[in-house]
């Protein structure tokens, strides 16, 4: 009886060391675990990116060799997506060209290989802006903030 | 002389304990993390989709306003959609959009599935030489026709259709109004 009373077992400073490591593991799975549920937030310039569409402002002269843009507004514009206007439609994924124009400037840019633009055809010019999501960074189309413009 | 009888040793009761932490890290890795990761993923699959299509209540062509969310005599419905989705992280594009007609009693439910073969005499797009269902894509508006054959329903509403399956709740709703003279569904 005595000789199991001076049992040693593990000391204090060990067990809690061990407690405090295992907490410490868990939390960083559960972590690791449901950070992939939670859906990036793409921001620009620390606002969500959908703050930042509302302040572009730019004008859009489509013709059929190219499109000039002028951003008249304080974001600068990366690209557009343009969407051809038909009697009840409205289609053209993905149809934009990279060339950032910054504030006050004026950017040229040719039309998109695989789509046809004639005279008088109307057009929606929408703006693709970057943002960041973490250390990368994305493009965002704001659509809310796009124009209509006829072809010249 | 109970105290005397001897347990089971150190080292064996160390490894059993190791085993069986194994054994149950196993488990859980193999059914209560799938499984809550599939319910979770259930659970929010529907998030970035919250305001996804959006009736074209007024669509603006050659300078005139047409209201194509409209009925007309013979019973045809047209229904005009926006996509107002943006290139959120990790969103995909919708399988479809499913319109719900109203008339306050009946509901009838329309599902419009990208690429499905058209059947022109019940659900079309609007321009009739097209084969093919087209949804609108991110900042995009495509017109359907709905052939019900019969009048009085005076709302609809629609929901995305995700490519699981899953309906996800309305984003939007729209009153029906009798079309003007610009518009033919015929």
């Amino acid at each position: 009886m005595i000789k199991m009373m001076n049992k040693k077992g593990l000391s204090p400073v060990i067990a809690t060391s061990l407690l405090v490591a295992i907490a410490v593991v868990l939390a960083l799975i559960i972590f690791m675990w449901a950070r992939s549920f939670i859906g990036e937030v793409l921001q620009k310039d620390g606002s969500p990116i959908e703050e930042k569409c509302k302040e572009i402002t730019f004008a859009a002269d489509v013709s059929t060799d190219g499109i000039i843009i002028e951003n008249t507004g304080n974001i600068p514009i990366y690209g557009v997506e343009l969407k051809k206007t038909g009697f009840g439609t409205s289609e053209g994924k993905g149809i934009f060209e990279r060339n950032t124009i910054g504030t006050g400037q004026t950017g040229d840019l040719p039309i998109p290989s695989g789509i046809t633009l004639e005279s008088d055809d109307e057009v929606q010019v929408i703006p693709i802006i970057v943002g960041e999501a973490g250390n990368a960074k994305k493009e965002y189309s704001c659509v809310s903030s796009g124009i209509t413009a006829k072809v010249l | 002389m109970g105290i005397n009888k001897r347990g089971i040793s150190g080292v064996v009761i160390t490894v059993l304990l190791i085993l069986i932490t194994i054994s149950a890290f196993f488990v859980l890795a193999n059914t209560v993390v799938p499984f809550v990761r599939d319910n979770l993923k259930k659970s929010t699959e529907c998030t970035p989709y919250a305001s996804y299509f959006k009736f074209q209540e007024v669509f603006n062509y050659q300078g005139n306003n047409f209201r194509f969310n409209c009925y007309d005599e013979s019973g045809f419905y047209g229904i005009s959609v926006k996509n107002l989705g943006t290139n959120k992280l990790g969103a995909e594009e919708p399988a479809g959009l499913a319109i719900v007609l109203s008339d306050g009693a009946n509901k009838n439910v329309i599902n419009i599935t990208g690429s499905a073969e058209i059947d022109i005499n019940r659900l079309r797009m609007l321009d009739s030489s097209k084969t093919n269902f087209i949804i609108p894509e991110r900042g995009g508006i495509q017109t359907y026709v709905y052939n019900a054959s019969v009048t009085g329903y005076n709302s609809m509403e629609v929901y995305p259709v995700l490519r699981s399956g899953r309906i996800c709740e309305k984003t939007d709703e729209i009153k029906i109004i009798k079309c003007t003279d610009n518009i033919n569904l015929e």
